[in-house]
């Protein structure tokens, strides 16, 4: 998980905890750590998620450097934010994301959409 | 009788002579009248005669002169006969006369000669009088005269300055005292002078050019607010003045001179200026204000877009974590579990309010696009997100003649998606609520009662009917205003934004968004869209 705010990595922790016991989330606050972490095979995630916006090295700029690195460009990424402008889930798509959420306030439905995304 | 014959031809003669003379008296071109000196009765006189006296030529003929020119003798029968007694011709020149012509008094003009006629002896034996009526041509002569003293007067007297520039050298002839006050000069110094002799200041300005210009050409010149140098009170000023130059012709045509007549607009001039610049100054500051204007409402809506966004994220956590709270507390009391769902009621109010609050602030960011949108598709996309609320309330909606029209996609569906929403959460408690959505091409006429709207656009007129509890006639301005709320939030959850966002679509896309209703009889919104950008 790629964000700069470290409840949420607390609240999708909680979260994904609920949903299976087989969940490590690894995290990193912006995108520049966790290029670093990934290029040093420190953390080899299944799934990224990835927020938008972050100091450093926001989510695009992230994701645009990941897709030029052979053995990361096909990890999947699930980008989200608090936003749901039609430009930023058109810009994630774009970027090479494969899906896009905008964070739900509603922790149940927090848990529904992670369960989604992890059994799809 | 030799005698006798030569005494005849003296006679044939004479009576030749006469004869002669007689003829010579009635083709003359003048009134001619022989009297005897001694009777004074008329003896030989013409027609011109006849014409001039009125009177008719037997009455003239054989008559006392002074009986007949009785309204004359008063003034003329002593100068008769001095000419009578002394030999010595009289002429009277086209002195006035009252005649009795025809019977009524006639005031003429007439030149006339009392002229002796002696005999052998020297002394008068007749005298012949010679007359011409001049009555038209004295006439004439005052009337030009009664003409020009009307000008002068009209000069004189008028209220703006006028006056007379007269032959080639432009000699100033007549000036009123609004002129002398205007060239700053008093009468002495200039009447009779040539104008540029008397005003050298007025020199070398184009006047000599424009003033021989109407003199030559007859065409007359009118100038407005034209600037002039001229002295006042023994300083060179600057002042303005509306001028005309006319010709003033002669009766036969010819130029004779000119009529000047000069305003000074001066002060209507000036207090233009003032009030221009005035103008000018106001209409800079108008755009200084209005330019900052622009930068605060920028600012503001920047500011509405950051501070919403930025306390979003404190609040969601709030809510998150109330939650998380809740479900982690294994035992809880009664009293605690309430308290934990009225932070979580709290926080998500505060949520719903911030997300309304930004959406309203990004509505007039100008990069959004307008593309062909389809209303019935929108309308779908509504029922489709309302699905669960619509089979909770078993509402019905229906729409028919919905339009396709250039607008911004997303505000259209937050525009009726709120206006769905309204109708679903204003509905009668027990009744099936129903939601009509129709659309029409608003009529010429129509659109000229409301006059909010481009009148030169054509618009659609979309309205939202519903059979709710409506609201109060008198309220149907206000609920368009941010954070006005009808009705309890108890009752009515709600934070107040919506009819506000759906104004400000409706105005962004160029048109308006109104209300009618009755207190539990239903609402309609009327949505005002131009049909093209």
């Amino acid at each position: 998980m790629v964000d700069d705010d470290v409840d949420d990595h607390e609240i999708f922790m909680a979260a994904l905890e609920n949903i299976s016991s087989d969940v490590d989330l690894k995290t990193a606050e912006n995108g520049l750590k966790a290029l670093q972490l990934l290029r040093q095979k420190a953390v080899t995630p299944e799934l990224i998620f990835l927020d938008i916006n972050m100091p450093l090295m926001n989510g695009f700029q992230f994701l645009s450097e990941l897709k030029k690195q052979d053995g990361l460009k096909d990890i999947p990424v699930i980008m989200y934010s608090t936003t749901s402008a039609p430009e930023a889930i058109e810009q994630a798509k774009q970027t090479g994301a494969i899906d896009f959420i905008s964070k739900p306030e509603n922790f149940s439905e927090l848990e529904l959409v992670l369960q989604r995304i992890l059994y799809k | 009788m030799p005698d006798e014959i030569s005494l005849n031809e003296e006679q044939k003669e004479i009576d030749h002579g006469n004869s002669r003379f007689q003829k010579l008296v009635e083709q003359a071109p003048i009134g001619i009248c022989i009297i005897n000196a001694i009777t004074l009765v008329a003896e030989i006189l013409n027609e011109r005669f006849v014409q001039v006296a009125g009177k008719p030529y037997k009455t003239i003929l054989g008559s006392y002169y002074w009986d007949t020119f009785a309204e004359a003798a008063p003034y003329y029968e002593t100068a008769l006969q001095d000419v009578v007694d002394k030999g010595v011709k009289f002429t009277a020149d086209e002195v006035e006369l009252m005649l009795i012509r025809d019977g009524k008094p006639d005031y003429i003009n007439v030149t006339f000669v009392y002229d002796p006629i002696k005999g052998e002896d020297g002394t008068t034996q007749k005298v012949a009088i010679w007359v011409v009526e001049n009555t038209e041509r004295v006439r004439a002569q005052k009337k030009i005269e009664d003409n020009e003293h009307a000008l002068r007067n009209i000069i004189l007297q008028a209220p703006v300055a006028m006056c007379i520039f007269r032959g080639a050298e432009f000699i100033i002839e007549i000036a009123n005292e609004k002129m002398f006050e205007f060239w700053g000069r008093g009468s002495d110094d200039i009447i009779g002078k040539p104008v540029f002799e008397a005003l050298p200041e007025a020199k070398n300005q184009g006047y000599e050019e424009l003033l021989s210009n109407v003199f030559i050409t007859g065409d007359s010149f009118t100038a407005n607010e034209l600037p002039v140098v001229l002295p006042r009170n023994g300083k060179r000023e600057n002042v303005f003045v509306n001028f005309s130059y006319e010709p003033i012709r002669e009766v036969d045509n010819s130029i004779s001179g000119i009529i000047a007549v000069a305003i000074d607009v001066t002060k209507q001039v000036t207090n233009r200026h003032n009030i221009e610049s005035e103008v000018a100054e106001r209409t800079r500051e108008l755009a200084e204000v209005n330019q900052r204007l622009q930068q605060n409402n920028k600012e503001l809506q920047q500011f509405a877009y950051i501070a919403s966004h930025d306390l979003q994220e404190p609040v969601r956590k709030v809510f998150t974590y109330t939650q998380m709270l809740e479900k982690n507390l294994v035992a809880v009391d009664e009293r605690s579990a309430t308290y934990i769902k009225k932070i979580a009621a709290a926080s998500h109010k505060m949520l719903a309010l911030i997300r309304d609050v930004l959406s309203f602030s990004q509505l007039s960011r100008e990069r959004e696009q307008f593309k062909q949108v389809n209303l019935a598709d929108i309308v779908e996309n509504i029922k489709n997100d309302f699905e669960l609320l619509i089979e909770e309330k078993q509402a019905v909606i229906q729409s028919k003649n919905l339009p396709v029209l250039a607008a911004i996609p997303l505000q259209m569906n937050q525009l009726f998606g709120n206006l769905v929403s309204n109708a679903l959460k204003f509905s009668k408690k027990d009744t099936a609520p129903v939601i009509e959505i129709t659309g029409k091409t608003l009529s010429k006429e129509a659109l000229s009662k409301y006059k909010d709207l481009n009148q030169s656009l054509e618009y659609y007129l979309i309205q939202v009917s519903d059979y709710g509890i409506g609201f109060n006639q008198e309220n149907a301005d206000i609920i368009f205003d941010i954070f006005q709320r009808l009705n309890s939030t108890v009752e009515y959850e709600g934070t107040g934004i919506g009819l506000a966002i759906c104004k400000k679509i409706a105005i962004n896309h160029n048109g308006n968004l109104t209300a009618r209703s009755g207190l539990n009889n239903g609402a309609t919104f009327n949505i005002f869209l131009p049909k093209s950008r």
